[in-house]
Parts: C-alpha cells; structure tokens; sequence
C-alpha cells in the first residue's frame, strides 16, 4: 500500500458514551487514505464497537474501495437483491419497504456473519431516524456470574424465517413495498446454530450472540428458549450498554457487527430515510469451548463470494 | 406580571426525535421572563414533553423563580431530605448514592405526584450520564385497541417499598452513601392506587402510568400483575417513544411528569455527576371513567407544601 499525505495524520476519537460509541475526527474515508490511518480507524472500532465520521462524500466505488481496506467483502446481503452492478451494497430504504427497528446483529441466519458494517447516510427524515447500538461485550460482562457460566455453554438456532404475519396484523395496512420486501427476505431459508457466547477473533472478548434472528436454546423447549433468550437480551439492550446516532447526510457509520447489536428507530413516518450499506466477511464464530457454529440450513457460499 | 422585554421574543423550539423531545432556544430563564415567553415554554412543554435549554445559568434562588412560574412547587421529595434553606431541591447526585437507572416518572407513588419537573445540570462526567425519556401518551397510543381498551379499566398499586435487596445482591458491593440514600427513600412508605390510563388535565391526552413504582394490579395476582404491567411497560420503553440527551453543564430539561417516563443512564462510573431538581405540585391523577387516584398508605400533604388541588 503507498503512503499519502493522511498517513501520518492522528486521528480525533471522541467518545459518546460509557460503554460504547467513539466519533472519528479528521479522516476522508473517500480518500486513498494511508495504512496508519486504516489502522487507527480499526482499532478504534474494536475499542468503541461503533464509529462515526461526519462528511463522508461516498459514492458506491469510494465506498467499497474503502470497505476493503477492513477485509474482503461479503456481497449485499444472502436474499435481498442489489441494485445492478452495485453487487456489494444492500440498500436500506424505507421506501423499499425496508425497516430494521428490532435488535438485531446483521446476518446471523448464516455460519459467517459479517465481522465490519459500513452504512453510509445518503437520504435523512427532517426528525427522527435515529440509530441505537449496544455492546454485546459489556452486556456478557455485566451478567451475574452464574448466569455467565449458563451462557457459555448454550447454543442457539438463528434463522431469518420471521413470522412477519404476527408483527404486522391486522389493522396495519402493510404496503406492497413491505410485501416485497418480506418476500424477498425468506426466500431462502436459513438457519445456523452458533454459541450463545462467542469469542472475537481479533480482540479475545466474549459476547453475547444474540438479537431478532435468535430463535431457539438448543436442548431447551420453545417456551424455555424463549424466556432464557429474553433474560439474555435484556442485559443487552439496557440503556447502559447503548449509544444513540443523530444521523447527518454523508455521516458514515462502522460498526463491529462481532461485538453489536442495532435498532433502527422507525419514527418518522412517512419520511424518507435512505442508508447504503456494505460488510466486511467475517469468520465463522467460535464458542468458549472451540466449538464452531454450524449452518443447519441454507447454503450461503456465494454470499461469501471469495472472501477467504 | 410586568411586561419585559422578552415578551416579544419568540423562542425557538427544534425537535430531537420523531415522538418526544425538542430544544428551546432563545430564553434565559434566569431571568424575569415575560408572561408570552413563559407560555411558549409550557406550550412546547405539553407538545414534546420534554423540553431542553442549552446555557441556562441558575442557582436556588433562580431555579425556583423560573419554575414557580409554572405553577406551585412541590417540596424536594416526600422522604428524601433536602439540603439546609433549600426546602424545594432534590440533590441527584451520584456521591449522594442518588442513581434513577430505571425507567419511572417522578414520585409515583404518591396521589399527586408533580405536573412538571425541573432538572438543571451542574456536574456531568466528561463521557456517559446521558438521560432518556419516553412518551407515555403516544405509547398508549400505539397500544393494540384490545389492549387499550384493558388498560383504561386497570387501576395499578404504586409504592416507594422497592425490594433494593433483589436489585443489590452478594457481589455487587453497596457503598455506604447508597445505603443511606436506600434507608432516606424508604423511611416512609407509601402506596397509592393510581388508574393505569390517566386523562392529562391540560391537554386531554391519554397517557400510560406505570414505571418502576408501579407494584401491582388491583384484583390481580402477583404474577398476572408483573406479567400485565412488562407488557404494557414494553410500549412505554421502546425505542419509537423515545428521546436522548447527552447533558452539558447549565443545560436545563423540564418534562411533563403527566405524560413521560425517564431513564438516568449510569455508565460513568465513578465519576461525579449532579443535578438540582425541582418539581411543579400536580393535580390527583383522574382515569378514563373519572375516578381519581387514591393513597392508600402514607401522608404526603406536606410534600405538597400547600398547593391545594384548586391551585392546580
């Protein structure tokens, strides 16, 4: 990689919460920028989990060049199609009927979920459109201690097959848009059992590996899955282990899908809220054990494309 | 009230998020704000719910001006002590074992908890301690009908007896500031029966009353109580009804008690964090069907430092 001018510039990380959360200062991500730089900006993101940087005018080729300074990149997403010759890139829009208020760690139906998400703000309501994060990593270390130790050793069925019908009843008209979109989504099915507490590959942290696609306690009855799920996610989702992001246009967030989980705030009615979204490929998780997650379901070798 | 010359600014008001929660500009309420700047504020207040001041420089003296012109106030708190000659203040201070990191509204268990309350920043921590508040009026709102329907006919037992022992258990050590503070809070107990939906007085609105003093529901078993009030809670809590503040010092946030919930984040630590509030007396809480609340254990008249029900 050649040196520019960037790569002796430090970087400004400011942090905008307790637990989690950093604003980077001083870094054009649409730029060459220098290897030093890309590593700040990295260690930044596993020290804060969530970045931000305010003014980055990207378009889809700055955006992936970019990305791909972090790692290989997965294509947009397993079952919701790009736009043509934008294969990386899943947009979020809310006019595509696509919405993501629910706690949730992106893409973990398949073995590999993304390690990096980039989500570059292209279209903001006037109010409202707000993005949460929590740290996973904090949530497992504020577990009693006992409750630890049951962790550790769980499983859990993830799967993208939502029961769409029981959210969206009637009453709520649900538009063709958000139809589609739902269609879309299952497709194809997927399933994966990863551990419920997982080691990052990079840091040596364990987190909590849950969120909306978390669905079943290997061993454990529905009910029982359910409420054990519940009582996990909710150390999670306190408010201690949150940030909250005010998006700009042109803000771009990273964030350590690893070590995360995020809600997408539907407030704002009929406004239009616009995001373009890359990741990362990340490894397949590994539990406190060794024990690696495994697909039940769903074959997602091309989502991977050649990411090692 | 005299005129002066504020009365002809029009303040600015900016909203935070899609539900609840706006900044004014554009007022000093350390000074003797005119009679139309005050009404924008209340105004705005009843609109977002709570409302932010960047810049607001007070002390006792100023605070309590600028708040009484809300309405009566409230003593500091019914059990909690207030510092020497500042009978309306209620310290939140983290070296006091003062921390509200839970999702409540303001002195629920009592039959008249404030109309409005006032928290000036006067420590933050240099990261965290940001606070967060709910909208308890469009959360009822977003209720299923069936499920709106349930909660205009429950009445709901609210007390200050929190079971601290279950929240602070082995391991997690209890400063002795904090026990103190868990000892003042509960040297009196009380328990009012309050309607699960009240009507707000000033603008009609249906609002959810639960939160973390919220105990029981009348004619319910334990269980069945706990169970009903998490689930109505949950639309209370999420994310939709919400807005966040990340304080600066000399920021001042006022909130309708009628028709919020609020969340003291503690993520800082052992950093020092302090706030000075007052509160604005309320009115008896009424229900859908126009039965008010009632107080069912404990006297808290003086808390109401004679602010009497007409006054409201």
């Amino acid at each position: 990689m050649t040196d520019t001018i960037a790569t002796s510039a430090k970087l400004g990380v400011r942090r905008l919460a307790g637990n989690i959360g950093a604003e980077i200062t001083g870094a054009d991500t649409g730029t060459d920028l220098g290897d030093d730089a890309i590593a700040q900006i990295r260690q930044a993101l596993l020290d804060h989990k969530v970045v931000f940087l305010r003014g980055q005018s990207l378009d889809y080729a700055r955006q992936v060049a970019f990305a791909e300074r972090l790692g290989p990149l997965t294509l947009g997403h397993p079952t919701v199609e790009s736009p043509p010759d934008q294969p990386f890139l899943e947009e979020i829009d809310s006019r595509k009927g696509v919405r993501a208020n629910s706690w949730h760690t992106d893409v973990t139906f398949v073995d590999r979920p993304p390690a990096f998400t980039l989500l570059h703000a292209v279209v903001i309501p006037p109010v409202g459109g707000d993005t949460l994060w929590a740290n996973t990593v904090t949530a497992y270390e504020s577990l009693p201690e006992e409750l630890r130790d049951l962790a550790d050793r769980l499983r859990i069925v993830h799967t993208n097959d939502h029961d769409y019908a029981a959210v969206y009843g009637r009453g709520e008209r649900v538009d063709a848009a958000t139809q589609a979109a739902q269609r879309q989504f299952l497709s194809t099915v997927y399933e994966t059992e990863h551990p419920a507490v997982r080691v990052h590959p990079e840091t040596g942290e364990r987190s909590l590996v849950l969120g909306g696609f978390a669905r079943t306690v290997v061993g454990f009855s529905p009910q029982a899955s359910r409420d054990l799920i519940r009582v996990l996610q909710e150390y999670v989702t306190r408010p201690e282990q949150t940030v909250r992001w005010q998006w700009r246009v042109d803000d771009l967030a990273i964030w350590d899908n690893r070590a995360t989980q995020h809600y997408a705030i539907f407030d704002y009615g009929t406004e239009h809220r616009r995001g373009e979204r890359v990741t990362v490929a990340g490894p397949t998780p590994v539990g406190v054990d060794g024990r690696p997650s495994v697909a039940l379901k769903g074959e997602a070798t091309s989502y991977y494309r050649s990411a090692a």
